[in-house]
């Protein structure tokens, strides 16, 4: 499918055509379920949150305009927002970290099971764990969806290039708690 | 032994692509939730009225408050 037909299925779920949607749902659903599921570390949730993104997009499309953002980039902040509000009803009912949050859901539901169960890459896991949100929305993007740093940017509401410094920073950040943890896990 | 920032960047992408796999929803969950969307205007009614309780309990709370503030205010200025 060229840019045409998708610039064409676009204005068409613009203006209610439900077909058209569900085109941009397909297309959008894995990327979408992915980011919330490693924002928020169970699939259960990850579920809900991903139906409300797609309803919320379905109910507000007719006010999105092509010419500004991508609609990727559209859905992924409407993501966010939703990751966002998550953990602040979270935070209200209880005190769970995104740390706490994977180590005390369903063993099914883990991190982990999609992990090489290395010490190394558990080592790695806790210290992406503790990273700020923002970070760990860097990396998903960057690593499990594969977008390039403009991408991000849109997305983020940044330029490449202080996307390109934080990916740096984080990537030096990750590295520094590796060193630290090593000691705790010898 | 220190490694070169080019070194530590592809050995670090490579560690934490390894880590961060991506994972496919549940296939029932795809196709559900699109025949849902795809009916849409009755779920978009019902978000509406969840919307208008949550602003009805919402203005109740405040005029609550509201009152059991002055009630208070009321009774501490007949106390004196």
């Amino acid at each position: 499918m060229n840019s045409d037909d998708q610039d064409e299925i676009l204005n068409k779920a613009i203006q209610g055509d439900l077909e058209a949607f569900s085109h941009l749902y397909e297309k959008h659903i894995d990327k979408i379920y992915n980011y919330i599921y490693y924002r928020i570390g169970n699939h259960h949730d990850a579920e809900d949150l991903t139906a409300r993104v797609f309803h919320r997009a379905l109910a507000h499309i007719q006010s999105f305009k092509p010419k500004g953002v991508p609609f990727s980039a559209w859905l992924y902040r409407i993501a966010h927002n939703l990751v966002a509000n998550w953990y602040r009803d979270r935070s209200r009912r209880k005190e769970v970290s995104l740390e706490e949050n994977l180590e005390f859901s369903n063993q099914s539901y883990q991190l982990e099971k999609y992990l090489i169960r290395s010490q190394e890459n558990e080592l790695l896991l806790k210290a992406i764990r503790s990273m700020g949100s923002e970070r760990q929305q860097l990396l998903i993007l960057k690593l499990v969806e594969g977008l390039s740093n403009s991408e991000i940017g849109l997305i983020m509401g940044r330029s490449e290039g202080a996307i390109k410094s934080l990916y740096h920073r984080t990537l030096i950040s990750l590295r520094k708690k590796i060193e630290k943890m090593k000691p705790e896990e010898s | 032994m220190k490694t070169t920032n080019s070194e530590f960047r592809y050995f670090m992408e490579n560690k934490l692509k390894d880590v961060l796999r991506p994972v496919s929803p549940n296939p029932d969950f795809v196709y559900n939730l699109e025949n849902k969307l795809t009916r849409s205007s009755s779920v978009l009614l019902e978000e509406q009225k969840n919307k208008e309780v949550i602003v009805l309990v919402g203005v109740g709370l405040f005029f609550g408050a509201l009152l059991i503030w002055l009630l208070l205010k009321e009774r501490s200025s007949n106390r004196r």
